[in-house]
């Protein structure tokens, strides 16, 4: 899952910090690398329609989402309904559409959750250092060790079926990688001049922290943070196809796949499946192609 | 499938089962003309779910009684339409054959003289006294069934809980072992406290139970199988008195699952499955002609699988050991489009799923709560607003379940009032919307509630459902409570945590006092399975003299208490299960009935 | 190679194993003991007679006591008994489990490096050509499309489409069960679908690490020199840059491991394989406590060695590494 885990330290080194016009220019030559990177590009068009698809689902859809006997159950797709009925009758594309906002919300939530923990438990560790930083690397090691999806399940058994639940399940699985990227930062950035300079002088150590060395880290953390994205969206898809989901009757994507799947499997038609399955696919994949332009343009010492 | 086909080329038998059950199918599942017995007399299905335990006295879930009515015996059986008949017993005892006295509190059972365990050691009196006053000492979940027995709770006492030094499995040991070296020498002695005072021997082949007061459904519960009332040999479980259930029978062996049935465990594996054999020289009737019974362990899910096991010869039937609950609706309806369809056999099942309100706790209820006028009326607007005929139809597709309309008790079951003849099960959604306005005119009371329940099986859909009626019928939006931790639902539901609560019950034996006594009213609450907190001083009377009188005269006493819960709307009744299995038919003498499985000893493997 | 340094070395990693794995269990085990309700509760077995069976189980007591007595039998290899078949030793079932996800996971595992390595070298050599461009792309829809979407497409085309024998009901044998016979080449074919359905996600990540390292030793000196030499371009990448550019394919294999255990769980789940994952659904859901602490434990011994494994195995692959 974790397709970063355990990546090698790279600690990329920016020319600056000091000198603002210099970090400008830095995010103008990484927009231009970004724009001119096609599926990037692609990819943040498809992501820009799933924002107004999630936006638009919460005040209109063809039909109630929720709605049982809009039509018949296993409806095929028709023109009245496009992507057909489910087995109690609701209509779902309306469902598929309303699907998107938790992927989203999960995806982006995680997101945020993992970089508040991720920033403030790597800039800790990496500038304490000692007993500090042995403490926190060795939770970091004990969370590599075991299968991320056992501690997603625990959790989300142990905390009850609710959206929040599932962020925080998945969250706890996934603040490692950021953990460790922003420690290995704040490790190389301590020793700079600007730093020393600061301490020198009696800076506070939460004003070294978040003034001076996060913002020097920052490019690679934006970096990190997307992948982690379609990471959780992969894992709640996981996690709800497993039948530890988001509470009924609200729709979510691996939820309806996995409905989809048990009538499939049962040797019925497999568009329940279908639909849902590729809405996942295409987002995973707007995502990664995005975070891969991100990382090109704006990490650019990091490799392929 | 081409899997299969390239699995079943590499595998002569596999090769050679796809062909003989091709040729079964095409023959239009009209099912083999022929009687001749096949060679192999094994019969081979999955279930469902493991085994929990498989000693009477602690049994609990339906997938154990279910194979553990071919491996004990108890005093009578019930015959597949639910009749009781003699087992051990030579007689149902009545008051016309003496068995019961005129005063109706003592019943004199001679045993059959030829009944034997599979060890060959004859059952006597003496086991009788045994493995009743186990199943008593032991407490467990079905102890209640010999609950009228004089002295029963003054045996509990003694047998008492187990001693306070237990640490991980030795104190299970302790408890039963001590259980197990008491009891084994006052059976000697024929008396003393961990023996109800009521069971005695009066000679080697004559039990006699003495009852605290009189008793209309004792026979019924003693003959409920699998249960406390089975014949257990206490040669067999003194080696091992906690697992000896699951080692196979050895000769002489002193720690293993000794019956009095027509099959004895002969392998057995906690996930895989398990093996049965059939007892050669059995004493009873009718003789086995199944040698040899081959159980799998599957997950539920395993269900697609396993039914093209079945079509391609792998399995000869699906359904047995209590889960003919386990066929989608998309299986079936795959099957009867199919060249099988005629192997599939519907059953109702003894159980109801009915909604109960919250109408009794008072820390915990909500605008449900007690038996005001408003309460009611709440209940009532709930009640009408949901089509139990749309349920049926929607999510059940009229194949999984059938509409609840004759009461709580089963279609089928003694205590059914009759298709339509419960006045709950109406859907007004006019009424339900002008009770709403009448009692929540502002629509505080009926805000933020909540429906729990277990997810899992078509719960997840009517709950839906339930909540869509009330939407679109009362404009109230119940929020779900799904709960995937089923033990977690039952303890809130057992504590009154909740306000409105999926709520069922599998009947155990044919008798109403099996639902009126464990669900409702004062006995419940003493036994702690009152989930819905009801209580009513005329439910309570009408309950003690219904229980003490025969069925005849206590029939319209239990349909009193129907009356009385319909009147006081404390549920909202949904549906009845139905079970589907799907037979081969070359299997002759599987089936099922409302309550359980044919026995084994009545099938047979036809040619084929 | 097994000097004392390495042996220091290892004996440290085992003793962080064995910490990781103590700390994993207490953590599971508290966490699946305050989970509400337990294993024995039903519409028949509570109150008194519930109260009874927890205390003969010793489920009444403090749950640090509970661990204790887990933990004094755990080091012996007794993981304790099932509370759902009460009484079952636990330890003979999650072995047979764990041999069930060997398998699927080793397979998946082939498939990862066979593929990734595969592509990654290939798209290297082809760098910047449309082999090069297709076979990254594929890299990431790789890691981007769902094991179940993939799972449930092999299904729908093997099962549904191309052998409708039946009556379309999805028919996926069980080998490891003996349920339905099975064994030899049904085994290998019915692993085939699980493991390609794990293995595409994890390959993309060896793909591109395996790609990138490749094109950085192609670069280097001692490759230009061999191919200054007149030796053919394609046996020079073989024999000489593949070494060196598996270097950085090692270093990512603990998150390759990782990925394929989840990729395990989830494909057990939807082929009802009875492996170690499907397991730990189960039991979780029926409060099997003992059952669920294995799983989780066996599972943190398993990375833990799979882990040095690899560490141990960087050393062999680059000579300047040394512990």
């Amino acid at each position: 899952m974790a397709t970063t885990t355990y990546m090698p330290e790279v600690v990329t080194e920016y020319a600056g910090g000091t000198v603002a016009r210099e970090q400008v220019s830095l995010w103008r030559d990484g927009l231009r690398r970004l724009r001119r990177n096609k599926l990037a590009v692609v990819a943040m068009g498809f992501l820009a329609f799933l924002a107004v698809v999630t936006v638009v689902s919460l005040f209109w859809t063809p039909y109630p989402p929720n709605a049982i006997g809009t039509c018949q159950g296993y409806t095929f797709p028709s023109p009245k309904h496009l992507m057909g009925c489910d087995d109690l009758g609701r209509d779902l594309l309306s469902r598929v559409m309303v699907g998107s906002q938790v992927s989203l919300v999960v995806g982006l939530a995680t997101a945020f959750v993992v970089l508040v923990v991720g920033v403030v438990v790597g800039l800790v560790a990496g500038y304490m250092r000692g007993w500090v930083d042995t403490v926190i690397s060795v939770i970091i090691n004990i969370f590599y060790g075991v299968p991320p999806l056992l501690i997603a399940i625990s959790l989300y058994v142990l905390l009850g079926a609710s959206l929040v639940n599932i962020i925080i399940a998945i969250s706890a699985t996934v603040w490692m990688d950021m953990a460790r990227l922003v420690r290995g930062q704040s490790l190389s950035i301590r020793e700079r001049e600007f730093v020393e300079a600061a301490r020198a002088s009696g800076t506070k150590t939460s004003k070294i922290l978040f003034a001076h060395i996060f913002p020097n880290a920052l490019g690679p953390i934006i970096v990190q943070a997307t992948f982690i994205i379609p990471i959780a969206i992969l894992t709640a898809a996981f996690l709800t196809f497993l039948g530890f989901g988001v509470p009924p009757p609200q729709a979510d994507w691996g939820g309806i796949a996995s409905e989809g799947f048990s009538a499939l499997a049962s040797g019925f038609d497999p568009y329940i499946l279908l639909f849902p399955a590729i809405a996942i696919s295409l987002t995973l994949l707007a995502f990664n192609f995005f975070g891969d332009g991100l990382r090109d343009a704006f990490d650019p010492r990091q490799k392929r | 499938m081409r899997f299969s086909r390239l699995k079943l080329g590499g595998t002569a038998v596999g090769l050679l089962g796809l062909v003989t059950v091709a040729a079964c199918g095409s023959g239009g599942g009209s099912g083999s003309s022929s009687t001749s017995l096949a060679a192999t007399q094994t019969l081979k299905f999955p279930v469902y779910q493991p085994p929990g335990t498989w000693d009477p006295g602690e049994a609990d879930a339906e997938v154990d009684t279910e194979l553990m009515q071919n491996i004990y015996d108890n005093l009578w059986r019930f015959d597949n339409n639910l009749n009781i008949v003699p087992d051990i017993a030579t007689a149902v005892p009545s008051t016309s054959n003496g068995g019961i006295s005129s005063d109706g509190l003592t019943y004199t059972i001679k045993l059959n003289p030829a009944a034997k365990f599979n060890n060959g050691d004859p059952v006597t009196c003496s086991d009788v006294l045994y493995s009743w006053s186990r199943s008593v000492d032991l407490q467990g979940p079905y102890a209640s069934n010999l609950s009228a027995i004089a002295g029963y709770a003054a045996a509990q006492t003694a047998a008492g809980a187990p001693p306070a030094s237990s640490s991980g499995a030795s104190g299970a040991q302790t408890f039963q072992g001590n259980i197990e070296t008491m009891l084994a020498s006052q059976v000697t002695a024929g008396s003393g406290s961990f023996i109800p005072s009521g069971l005695s021997c009066s000679d080697p082949e004559t039990f006699v139970v003495k009852l605290a007061g009189g008793c209309g459904w004792c026979v019924t519960a003693w003959t409920l199988e699998g249960s406390t009332g089975a014949i257990v040999d206490e040669k067999a479980i003194k080696g091992d008195p906690v697992n000896w259930w699951q080692k196979p029978v050895t000769a002489g062996c002193t720690d293993c699952m000794v019956g009095t049935g027509a099959y004895y465990l002969s392998s057995f594996d906690a996930k895989q499955g398990y093996v049965f054999k059939a007892v050669s020289n059995w004493w009873g009737s009718p003789k086995p002609t199944l040698t040899e019974i081959d159980i799998d362990i599957h997950d539920p899910s395993a269900i697609n699988s396993d039914v093209t096991a079945f079509e391609q010869g792998h399995y000869d039937l699906i359904g047995y050991g209590g889960n003919s609950g386990n066929l989608t609706y998309e299986l079936i309806q795959s099957i009867k489009g199919g060249r099988f369809s005629s192997d599939l056999l519907t059953q109702p099942k003894g159980r109801t799923t009915w909604l109960s309100f919250n109408v009794g706790w008072n820390a915990t209820g909500g605008p449900f709560l007690g038996e005001s006028a408003q309460a009611k009326g709440l209940r009532k607007a709930f009640d009408l607003a949901v089509d139990k005929n749309g349920l049926a139809s929607q999510v059940c597709y009229n194949v999984l379940c059938s509409a609840a309309t004759g009461g709580l008790i089963t279609k089928g079951l003694i205590g059914y009032l009759g298709d339509g003849a419960d006045p709950l099960s109406q859907y007004d959604p006019t009424m339900a919307k002008q009770l709403l306005q009448q009692y929540d005119p502002q629509g505080t009371l009926t805000a933020n509630l909540k429906y729990s329940y277990n997810t899992g099986g078509i719960n997840d859909k009517v709950a839906q459902y339930l909540q869509n009626e009330w939407q679109t019928n009362l404009g109230i939006h119940v929020s779900l409570n799904p709960d995937s931790n089923a033990s977690d639902f039952i303890s809130n539901r057992l504590t009154g945590k909740y306000v409105m609560s999926r709520d069922g019950w599998q009947f155990d034996y044919n008798h109403p006092q099996d639902w009126f006594d464990n669900l409702w009213g004062y006995k419940a609450t003493a036994a702690g399975s009152n989930t819905s907190g009801f209580d009513d001083p005329t439910y309570d009377s009408t309950l003690k003299m219904a229980d003490a009188e025969p069925l005849s005269q206590a029939l319209p006493l239990y349909n009193q208490l129907s009356q009385i819960l319909q009147q006081d709307v404390v549920y909202i009744p949904l549906y009845y299960l139905v079970g589907n299995f799907v037979i081969a038919p070359y299997v002759k003498g599987a089936g099922s009935n409302t309550a359980f499985d044919y026995y084994w000893n009545n099938i047979s493997i036809l040619s084929h | 190679m097994l000097n004392r340094g390495t042996l220091i070395y290892i004996a440290q990693r085992v003793v962080l194993i064995a910490f990781t794995v103590m700390v994993v269990s207490f953590g599971v085990f508290v966490v699946v003991h305050s989970l509400p309700g337990n294993a024995f509760i039903s519409d028949r077995l509570h109150g008194k007679a519930l109260q009874l069976l927890l205390h003969q189980y010793g489920l009444d007591q403090p749950v640090v006591i509970q661990y204790w007595n887990w933990l004094k039998g755990a080091i012996h290899g007794d993981l304790g008994i099932s509370l759902v078949t009460r009484g079952a030793p636990i330890t003979p079932i999650v072995l047979k489990e764990l041999s069930v996800s060997a398998m699927v996971g080793g397979a998946a595992l082939l498939v990862t490096i066979g593929l990734g390595v595969t592509f990654g070298v290939i798209a290297a050599i082809r760098q910047n050509t449309w082999v090069d461009y297709t076979l990254t792309t594929f890299a990431v829809i790789g890691y981007s499309v769902p094991s179940f979407v993939i799972a449930s497409l092999g299904i729908l085309i093997f099962a549904n489409w191309l052998n409708n024998v039946s009556n379309g009901a999805f028919y996926y044998p069980l080998p490891w069960q003996g349920t339905y016979g099975g064994g030899g080449l049904s085994t290998l074919i019915s692993l085939s679908l699980p493991a390609i359905s794990i293995g595409l996600y994890t390959s993309g990540q060896v793909t591109r690490i395996t790609r990138a390292s490749m094109l950085e030793v192609i670069q280097q000196d001692y490759i230009r020199t061999a191919r200054a030499k007149g030796l053919k371009s394609r046996r020079v990448t073989v024999r000489h840059a593949l070494r060196n550019a598996l270097v950085p394919v090692m270093s990512i294999m603990p998150s390759t491991v990782l990925g394929i255990l989840t990729g395990v769980v989830v494909i057990e789940n939807i082929f009802t394989i009875p492996g170690l994952g499907k397991e730990f659904v189960t039991s979780i859901t029926q409060q099997d406590y003992n059952l669920t602490v294995g799983v989780f434990t066996i599972y943190a011994v398993l990375i833990g060695f799979a882990n040095l494994i690899v560490d141990l195995l960087y050393a062999v692959v680059d000579p300047r590494i040394r512990y």
